[in-house]
């Protein structure tokens, strides 16, 4: 051991291999020690003591968390940056992305639900990679669980009325919604109610009738674990509103938190957009305030002051005066009812798909103690090939007004919009990212402004988000309301 | 620098020795190219002028025309979406007809500078010089052809470094955009 030998008091600094250790000078005991000196160490210690009950408190309290959103989600590293399929353990390998045939993908005749969209991206072929990666695992786990397109040999299902395929699903009475189901792309293995829109045991309207709807579907070929929790809201029923978070600019404890005449009407709560300072040149408008000018072209969603919402490119001859809430991010994820698979950056095309790396700006690298690493080791990076696979939401608009919001957990932008394209949107905004800031949720109410059931869009939302509104929020969010009756006082 | 000494020679020497500019391109044998030509650099400004007119033409009185003819009937969202997306149209409409005009204007100036250099071969090379006067207008007016025609959702990312490597599956190493040109 090498003793480092600087003095403090009558304690020593000794490092070994294994690290900093405080030890007492040879020959020193209890009796010896100066009641003052004792005194010194005893409180050092309880100091210390303090502070890791402290950290220990801040660490893994749900709201320091949320007062402390940028922390490092080291909790994701995988979702952020790693390369799942070599590091999962065998037992998970049914997220292994093993998606098809041969055979049936080069007969061309697989039931891609796109191709209605007619979107064909790069994305959705079969690498011959992941062939490779196919045949390499253990071939029991691999017949119980590689999933399966649908094809036309196995389109029996894809082929039944909707009603068939809903089950019990779809059985609440629509009002004049049209409600397209979306096909599976997987036939093994099943999950129940995929691509089926259902109202059953969700929030109504006063009158009974349904007025949102979920589904949740598998949208990716590449990524057979990539599940797309959708709610749409049925926008003639409902208003929408923007909260800003108490920590943004503009923001404050009122600006974040519903208004108590509110609470009673209230019925779904989800995540906005990205924090202000990661959203570039995106502008803001609360309540008719423009917080920050709205940039040209930028991807906008918008609350006009007639309630009605649209995802637009901004226009600046669009009077913000017809506005009452706005935030911007980006480019639109969908357009003219088509995934936006390339942008232009710097003058050439380049791929769409939106990172969230560093503090979710792809312009900057994280230093290399962000991921846990050392100074002075190699830089760990925080891209992986996988780069783009995270948990992200989404905001789309459909034709008809209605508004869907979808949440998906290890997903790709692309795969996230194409689900909203197959959800009927036809054009679509990102919304916030990381698991902490994803929230889809949906409140049931005794009438009398209590809320006496709250349920999560996705299982995999994190629980302590369920909550997290009732008091005033640090980030954006949007609140969902059943809209006042006329001659309802407001 | 030495391109302008090189110009400012070449075009001291043309007012000493009284050859006149473009004396083989302007009139003589290539004077049906020239003026070809000089049409399709004409139209192609036009049809710029038109680009930009639309492009910079704000929506605001067209959305209050048809909040106020529409009224209570279709919502603020429905109105300012097919405003916008009349603009759209008109954008795509003549966008198109820009990148048509380029075409033609390249391939007519093409036909115009091999006329002209084989005429010139035979005299001076006075012509080359002019030629790179005017190539390089082109230039300038090609740059701000593309950058007239770049989607507003993209001018957010202009001065962006486009990724360096492929690194989603989904990227496609496209060729660039916009213009083509030369």
């Amino acid at each position: 051991m090498l003793s480092i030998g600087k003095r403090l008091g009558r304690k020593t600094l000794e490092t070994g291999s294994w690290g900093l250790r405080w030890v007492r000078p040879r020959g020193a005991f209890l009796a010896d020690a100066a009641p003052a000196g004792d005194l010194g160490f005893r409180f050092h210690c309880i100091l210390l003591f303090l502070l890791a009950l402290a950290a220990a408190f801040f660490c893994t309290s749900p709201a320091a968390a949320d007062d402390f959103d940028e922390s490092p989600p080291a909790w994701e590293f995988l979702l952020w940056g790693g390369q799942p399929s070599t590091v999962q353990p065998k037992e998970t390998l049914i997220q292994v992305p093993v998606v098809a045939r041969p055979e049936e993908r080069g007969n061309g005749s697989a039931q891609d639900p796109r191709d209605e969209t007619k979107q064909v991206t790069k994305d959705d072929s079969i690498s011959p990679a992941s062939h490779e990666m196919a045949e390499s695992v253990d071939e029991r786990l691999t017949k119980k669980f590689t999933p399966l397109l649908a094809s036309s040999r196995n389109s029996s299902i894809l082929l039944k009325p909707v009603i068939e395929l809903a089950g019990d699903h779809s059985r609440a009475p629509f009002r004049t919604l049209f409600l397209k189901n979306i096909p599976p792309l997987y036939m093994t293995p099943a999950m129940p109610g995929e691509g089926v829109w259902q109202s059953g045991g969700l929030p109504t309207g006063k009158d009974g009738l349904p007025i949102v709807y979920t589904t949740r579907y598998r949208p990716s070929v590449r990524y057979a674990n990539a599940v797309a929790h959708m709610i749409l809201f049925d926008m003639k029923q409902l208003s929408m509103k923007l909260y800003i978070g108490s920590t943004e600019p503009g923001g404050s404890s009122k600006t974040a938190t519903v208004e108590p005449e509110d609470k009673s009407r209230l019925l779904a709560i989800t995540n906005a957009l990205w924090k202000q300072k990661h959203s570039g040149e995106g502008g803001s408008i609360f309540r008719g305030t423009v917080l920050k000018k709205l940039a040209p072209g930028l991807a906008t969603i918008v609350v006009y002051n007639d309630d009605s919402v649209d995802i637009l490119e901004w226009n600046d001859g669009i009077p913000t005066s017809l506005i009452r809430d706005a935030r911007q991010l980006r480019h639109l994820i969908v357009k003219e009812g088509k995934v936006v698979d390339s942008v232009i950056q710097g003058g050439r095309r380049a791929d769409s798909e939106i990172g969230l790396g560093f503090l979710l700006s792809e312009e900057e690298q994280a230093p290399n103690s962000y991921w846990g690493g050392f100074a002075g080791l190699a830089p760990t990076p925080n891209y992986g090939e996988e780069w783009f696979i995270a948990t992200r939401s989404a905001f789309g608009i459909r034709k008809d007004g209605n508004l869907v919001f979808a949440i998906g957990h290890h997903i790709s932008t692309k795969d996230l919009a194409k689900a909203l394209v197959l959800a009927g949107c036809e054009r679509a905004i990102h919304g916030d990212a990381n698991p902490h800031n994803v929230v889809g949720n949906l409140y049931y109410g005794n009438g009398d402004g209590e809320i006496v059931k709250r349920v999560k869009l996705s299982p995999e939302q994190r629980s302590y988000t369920l909550d997290r509104y009732d008091r005033s929020y640090t980030s954006d969010f949007f609140g969902f309301f059943l809209k006042r009756e006329e001659g309802e006082p407001s | 620098m030495i391109r302008g000494i090189a110009l400012f020679l070449s075009l001291g020497l043309c007012l000493l020795t009284g050859t006149p500019l473009l004396s083989d391109t302007t009139s003589g044998p290539c004077a049906t190219e020239h003026a070809k030509w000089s049409n399709a650099y004409e139209s192609l400004q036009t049809g710029m002028e038109d680009y930009r007119q639309i492009k910079y033409e704000s929506v605001s009185p067209r959305i209050a025309r048809d909040m106020g003819t529409q009224g209570r009937g279709a919502s603020i969202a429905r109105i300012v979406q097919a405003v916008l997306k009349e603009r759209g149209e008109r954008l795509a409409e003549l966008g198109q007809r820009c990148l048509e005009l380029a075409d033609l204007e390249r391939s007519s100036f093409e036909e115009w500078r091999r006329c002209a250099t084989v005429g010139a071969q035979r005299r001076d090379n006075s012509s080359a010089v002019v030629f790179k006067s005017i190539i390089r207008e082109r230039d300038l007016l090609m740059a701000e052809l593309q950058d007239l025609l770049l989607d507003e959702a993209y001018i957010q990312y202009k001065n962006h470094r486009a990724p360096a490597a492929p690194t989603s599956p989904s990227y496609e190493a496209n060729q660039p955009s916009g213009v083509r040109y030369r």
